[in-house]
């Protein structure tokens, strides 16, 4: 028996010494049994906390959780070759893939060093992604100017992920536990978001791109219940990286809503077809 | 102020269903639960709810992969109380369980297309990557001799049942318990010191006051043991 194999399932439970485990994660690169191993070996390892009692996460966890990835740029998907090994512990980690992934590397790969499926799968992803990622950049731009518009509202940032550098939406709206980013697409083809927190009785309306409105109009926002107004709201020129707070409270609506009206007009009810909404 | 919307090319939401909502993925096709089957069909059914799980938690992380952050929401809703829940067992506090944890979902967020679903489950790879945080962690902030009062006090009395949601993780916590029934209690006690107590074989050895070799052995048979009740597919 070979004894580096021995140690795959205390590699799984992460409970080499740092010694041992630097060995066998130099192994693991090149042995595929072992990776295959570590891997079911750490599925029977994520069933243990099952057996076990542990409090749930706090409610307000998942805003904070929610609100530090806004902005942080996704890795690319890495091509479908053996991993390097990681380093045990430490900062190093974030630049590479957790255990995990090179726990996982093997499995249904077998000995083969190249996955031609993984690498095609990959590259495609990496296209979509690039594409995505500009979009994301570009949203996260413009919430960028939420956080602006509303700094003497902000208290405490969250802690975000040191390597966040990116900008971050208003902390005290979106660390509302019940902050929700909903998207939608308007008829004339705009990509926007609303920001939601009913527990603050706050919204924004965020666009990067909003085609002008046409002269002598203007974008009109709206809190509705169903598809009765409850209100109207504020209003915004169109343009690059809008974003719009909502003056009035959303805690009585069930959705809110945009569309064009003409400039400097004050419509109790829209007069233009709705352009886009979002239920909260 | 309630006058009608005129014309009504007004559709909620125009983003497609899902959105903004929470939504609870254990609930989602488990159907009804089978009255009084087989144990084999149990197991049956719930191999079958684990792949549909399984399944369904890898399409999430595929759409965060490409910066949705509404299938994000949902995959923490999913996965949370597991990530969580180990965390916090190796970490005992809750201030550093929550900070853990948000790492570990920033992490999820970052590295999302490197989720190769053909080499594992989202549960494992996320459960996997907390474990690692949070011994880091508890390696970094507390002292042995701290962890070890820690541990003794956390023991005692603490089989409060969590209330696992999903059907199949229920069934799944079954399996694991009956599974850790099986085993001795070295093995068990080596296992445990090792996950949650965050000791490293050699410092398990040294508590058990086992030679090393033993405490390899029953640390690997133990886990093998448990895969194999888990009935985790190669």
């Amino acid at each position: 028996m070979n004894e580096i194999h021995d140690l795959a399932a205390a590699y799984a439970l992460d409970a080499l010494d740092p010694a041992e485990q630097d060995e066998f994660e130099l192994h693991l690169a090149g042995c595929a049994d072992c990776r295959a191993e570590v891997a079911e070996l750490s599925e029977a390892a994520a069933g243990l906390v099952l057996t076990s009692s542990a409090p749930p996460p706090p409610p307000e966890l998942r805003a904070a959780v929610l609100a530090a990835v806004v902005g942080v740029e996704q890795l690319p998907p890495t091509p479908g070759r053996p991993r390097r090994a990681l380093p045990a512990s430490g900062a190093d980690e974030a630049e590479d893939g957790p255990v995990p992934v090179a726990a996982l590397a093997a499995r249904g790969s077998g000995a083969d060093p190249v996955d031609e499926l993984a690498l095609r799968r990959a590259s495609r992803r990496a296209r979509v992604l690039s594409v995505l990622v500009a979009a994301v950049s570009v949203l996260a731009l413009a919430l960028g100017g939420v956080v602006y518009s509303l700094t003497r509202q902000a208290e405490a940032p969250i802690a975000g992920p040191p390597a966040t550098q990116a900008p971050q939406v208003d902390p005290s709206l979106l660390a509302a536990p019940d902050a929700e980013i909903l998207p939608a697409r308007l008829t004339n083809g705009a990509r926007v978001s609303f920001v939601v927190s009913k527990s603050q009785n706050r919204a924004a309306f965020v666009a990067t791109d909003l085609p002008l409105p046409g002269a002598g109009n203007e974008y009109h926002l709206w809190t509705l219940k169903g598809d009765t107004v409850v209100r109207p709201d504020s209003t915004l020129p169109g343009g690059t990286n809008q974003t719009q707070l909502f003056t009035g409270p959303v805690d009585d609506s069930t959705a809110l809503a945009v569309n064009i009206e003409p400039a400097g007009s004050d419509p109790q009810a829209p007069t233009t077809p709705v352009l886009g909404a979002v239920k909260i | 102020m309630s006058a009608q919307l005129v014309e009504m090319p007004f559709r909620l939401p125009t983003t497609g269903p899902g959105y903004g909502r929470r939504v609870n993925l254990h609930v989602v096709g488990d159907g009804p639960e089978p009255s009084g089957p087989s144990d084999d069909a149990v197991a049956a059914g719930a191999r079958a709810d684990r792949a549909q799980e399984a399944a369904a938690l890898a399409d999430l992380l595929h759409r965060v992969a490409r910066g949705d952050s509404d299938a994000f929401a949902l995959l923490y809703d999913a996965t949370s109380t597991r990530t969580y829940g180990v965390v916090w067992r190796v970490l005992r506090s809750a201030d550093h369980a929550a900070e853990v944890t948000q790492e570990v979902y920033t992490e999820v967020w970052r590295q999302a297309a490197r989720f190769e679903e053909s080499k594992g489950s989202v549960t494992a790879w996320i459960t996997t990557m907390a474990h690692r945080r949070a011994i880091d962690r508890v390696r970094s902030v507390t002292s042995e001799v701290a962890r070890d009062e820690h541990y003794a006090r956390a023991e005692p009395g603490r089989e409060i049942d969590h209330v696992w949601e999903g059907v199949s993780e229920r069934l799944d916590a079954d399996r694991v318990r009956k599974g850790m029934e099986s085993l001795t209690p070295i093995q068990r006690e080596a296992l445990t010191l090792a996950y949650f107590g965050g000791y490293t074989q050699s410092q398990v050895a040294e508590r058990l006051k086992v030679p090393l070799g033993t405490v390899k052995t029953r640390i690997r048979n133990g886990l093998i043991s448990l895969r194999n009740t888990l009935g985790v597919e190669s």
